[in-house]
């Protein structure tokens, strides 16, 4: 069944144009010679044509095109982005801050002395924080536990999503 | 006769001022618009509902329209939009069941006795049933390729998916769908 399933996703990918010139060679080869290749193949294009051909678009009721018509009556055409983006101010701002970005890099580039002398780090040291008296082991477990509850709360929102992404929008 | 000037055309001309000759396009994709809008909300008077808002949508923002895609394809994004944003509000409002749910109906599609349905629906009526219960996303897909004619990469164009997505998910979908077919004995041409 597996295998059956696995030259049948083959046989579509040839059916529809969707694989290279060697393995479009190979799989017609295995229709013409293999049997079980042959029948797969002769199911999948009866399918497919059965499907195209009984396959129609419904219709709306016959009022449908009076109603939109009737609903827009009283709308109009937004105007194109382009329309109302002057494209002049855009490229404006943009040299504007490409001019900026070029004067301050240069300015700081002029006026920086690189050589090694001047490179030292500055001593950097932390301030003395009392956090003995803030993290106590209860003010701890709080945060754990809220931090447990948020990571619940975003692993369901996120399964919900795969979900609906994954066929959660059937009907 | 004369024949219908193409979707260029008329867009031109409704740009122009013709608001009436938006009833040409109206006309002509209403039954694909509707027919997406059906796979997702499964009610003709909903699906109703959103393929005019589709349509109304798509004239607001015709200005928008460059051309660099088919005009279906344009309106079929905007459709799809619709229709995923109308499930999303729905889908916070109640959880639907997912592949659960196809497997439940198949089983209940074949419980039913086969004969009678077999006389009372034609072919069509049950490819449309079989379609009416794969996930929307997957009914879409088939539409949106078998009818409107889109092809892998304006169905990706117009889902947001990569080629390589719809792929599967069309394979997936032709699967569950002859699947769902074969359990009723459907004659294939």
């Amino acid at each position: 069944m597996e295998q059956d399933e696995e030259i049948i996703a083959q046989i579509w990918q040839y059916v529809d144009g969707d694989c290279s010139v060697e393995d479009s060679r190979r799989i017609a080869r295995l229709v013409a010679t293999d049997e079980q290749w042959a029948a797969l193949y002769a199911e999948v294009l009866s399918f497919n044509a059965t499907v195209a051909a009984h396959l129609e678009a419904e219709q709306p009721s016959l009022r449908f095109t009076k109603n939109v018509m009737e609903t827009i009556g009283a709308t109009q055409v937004l105007p194109s982005p382009r329309g109302y983006v002057n494209p002049f101010v855009i490229k404006g701002i943009a040299a504007f801050l490409l001019l900026a970005l070029v004067v301050v890099t240069g300015f700081a580039v002029y006026t920086t002395d690189l050589s090694a002398a001047t490179l030292l780090v500055p001593a950097f040291t932390l301030p003395h924080l009392p956090v003995k008296g803030i993290f106590t082991p209860s003010v701890l477990y709080s945060v754990i536990g809220a931090n447990i509850i948020f990571a619940l709360l975003l692993g369901d929102v996120l399964l919900r999503r795969k979900w609906a992404a994954r066929g959660g929008e059937g009907s | 006769m004369h024949p219908q000037p193409d979707d260029i055309a008329v867009i031109q001309m409704v740009l122009q001022g013709n608001q009436p000759a938006y009833a040409i396009l109206v006309s002509r994709y209403q039954g694909y618009v509707f027919t997406i809008a059906l796979r997702y909300v499964g009610q003709r008077e909903l699906a109703e509902e959103l393929a005019q808002d589709v349509f109304v949508k798509a004239y607001r923002c015709l200005a928008g329209f460059k051309g660099y895609s088919k005009f279906s394809t344009w309106l079929y994004t905007i459709a799809h939009t619709t229709c995923l944003s109308y499930k999303r509000k729905k889908q916070a409002e109640t959880l639907l069941p997912g592949e659960d749910a196809m497997q439940h109906m198949a089983e209940s599609l074949a419980t039913e006795p086969q004969i009678s349905r077999l006389e009372q629906q034609g072919q069509k009526q049950l490819i449309e049933e079989a379609i009416s219960r794969l996930p929307a996303a997957e009914a879409e897909v088939i539409t949106l390729y078998y009818l409107a004619g889109q092809t892998v990469e304006e169905t990706a164009a117009i889902t947001g998916l990569t080629a390589a997505n719809v792929k599967v998910r069309l394979f997936r979908a032709r699967q569950k769908l002859k699947a769902l077919l074969d359990e009723h004995h459907f004659t294939t041409v």
